[in-house]
């Protein structure tokens, strides 16, 4: 019975892609605990019908990806600071250009022009969308990954080359 | 459908990478308490091609991984790289960390033999039957790696993290990777006695003591704040609509728990702040694994503060009407 889906609906995650009726939402399953971070999952909700999406996968045919934007909007709802932890299948976070001191998932300007960082990258390719950027793992790898997005949210990891094993990059944790 | 491929290493090193101490974290909730075994894999996949080095397997055989992998032909620079395996979204994948440089291959691939696989399979929560290892992953010098890295003279006595070795001597657990495994700390409410518990601290590392604290803080919020206590009662009711009452707790706790991670991240890193001073990792602990770990605490703790502190209410909230 505690295991039904709930949703925290003041907490709505917006996206721009279509997503075919359903909207997004921090949720998830049992009594929430500390971290948070640990139980919340992203809920697809639309009527009655609640899904829970623990990757990307489960999004194929939920979504209509239209522009490279999009696509790039898409691959960062599964790796962005903000919303990575909901996908338990996930295992990469995008770091990012500090501002200031590097905080969490993210590297100063010196460590990008050292290793040679590219930009984002991200154009139509085929009947969807491919995209190159940097990835970081768990273990503070630094990975220049090659992402295909299709039209319908069908994601797949094509390459993923190593850049820095042992990046300074932080992977953000909870407890 | 997962197509990934890998091909190189560039090297490493650049800014902040010499003397970074990397806390190995689980993954796939990493400090959240799942799914420890994709961290592990790496390690574990070590253990496993040297073991497979002993046994002298085959040449090498396509990797059919459920059709996710492929790796390129292996060289002595690669096998790192053939060891990592990918992201997969379906959540079959597994994510291999990488070994010290040390741990390079030499020789020809083949998949894990039957009995690795089958006794592995369901830690990685994937067969790993056609993931390919190296028959020569390990050179009979490197398994004194792990003890170098044991005596190093940056480890000070009581340091030393506890390694475990097979019976071939080779490296079997995460520990000797010079890594520790910092999984977090849970804690939640039980309907059932009204207490809020800490449920677990998976923090292998020197600042398990900080986590310890980091959960302790969430124990006296919650359990001051009487809400947990609140929905036992009700929960404890004849007819009682469980689900209503756990959404209910849910969207409160939502809110009332930043303030309590707020409080509990302050106090990681007053934490942390303490341990440093014990460890004197201003002076003469200053490079050892503990006071990386501690500052790698502290900078994730300092910002989990910060933000959860910026979004917290000022006051708790008022619990729910069960």
């Amino acid at each position: 019975m505690t295991e039904k889906i709930w949703v925290l609906e003041d907490e709505p995650i917006r996206v721009s892609f279509n997503t075919k009726g359903y909207a997004f939402y921090k949720g998830g399953r049992g009594i929430l605990g500390s971290p948070m971070e640990a139980h919340l999952r992203l809920i697809a909700v639309r009527g009655r019908d609640q899904v829970e999406i623990p990757g990307a996968s489960h999004l194929k045919g939920r979504v209509a990806i239209e522009s490279t934007e999009e696509a790039l909007e898409f691959v960062r709802l599964f790796t962005s600071k903000g919303t990575h932890y909901l996908f338990p299948d996930g295992q990469y976070i995008e770091p990012a250009l500090a501002e200031n001191a590097p905080g969490l998932g993210e590297f100063t300007k010196e460590y990008a022009q050292r290793m040679k960082l590219e930009p984002v990258r991200s154009r139509r390719k085929g009947d969807g969308f491919e995209i190159e950027r940097s990835l970081v793992d768990r273990a503070g790898t630094l990975l220049r990954a090659t992402e295909r997005v299709g039209k319908d949210g069908d994601y797949s990891l094509m390459k993923a080359v190593i850049i820095d094993e042992s990046s300074p990059v932080s992977f953000p944790f909870y407890e | 459908m997962y197509m990934t491929k890998t091909r190189e290493t560039k090297g490493s090193g650049g800014l902040g990478a010499a003397g970074k101490r990397r806390t190995a974290r689980p993954g796939a909730g990493a400090g959240l308490g799942h799914s420890k075994a994709h961290h592990l894999a790496g390690v574990s996949l070590r253990y496993l091609a040297a073991r497979s080095a002993l046994r002298g397997h085959g040449p090498a055989a396509p990797c059919a991984c459920a059709g996710e992998v492929a790796y390129r032909s292996a060289g002595p620079e690669e096998l790192r790289v053939q060891m990592r395996r990918a992201y997969s979204p379906s959540g079959s994948g597994v994510a291999l960390a990488a070994g010290p440089p040390a741990l390079r291959a030499s020789g020809s691939r083949h998949p894990a033999d039957t009995g690795t696989g089958v006794f592995m399979a369901p830690r990685f929560g994937h067969d790993i039957s056609q993931v390919l290892v190296s028959p020569n992953i390990m050179e009979p010098t490197q398994t004194s790696l792990s003890r170098r890295l044991l005596t190093s003279p940056e480890t000070p006595a009581g340091e030393e993290e506890a390694d475990q070795y097979s019976s071939d001597g080779l490296l079997a657990s995460l520990a000797g990777s010079g890594t520790c495994v910092n999984g977090g700390g849970e804690s939640v409410c039980s309907p059932t006695t009204g207490k809020y518990g800490i449920t677990s601290n998976s923090n292998t590392c020197c600042t398990k003591e900080c986590t310890q604290a980091h959960e302790q803080q969430h124990v006296t919020d919650h359990d001051g704040w009487g809400c947990c206590a609140a929905l036992s009662a009700a929960w404890g009711k004849k007819g009682a609509d469980k689900a209503e009452l756990v959404k209910k707790y849910n969207t409160w706790f939502a809110t009332a728990n930043l303030l309590s991670e707020c409080n509990a991240y302050t106090r990681s890193v007053e934490c942390a702040d303490a341990l440093a001073t014990t460890k004197d990792c201003a002076g003469t602990g200053k490079d050892t694994d503990c006071c990386k770990d501690i500052a790698d605490y502290k900078l994730n703790a300092e910002t989990r503060a910060k933000s959860n502190c910026g979004a917290a209410p000022k006051t708790v909230p008022p619990c729910p009407s069960f």
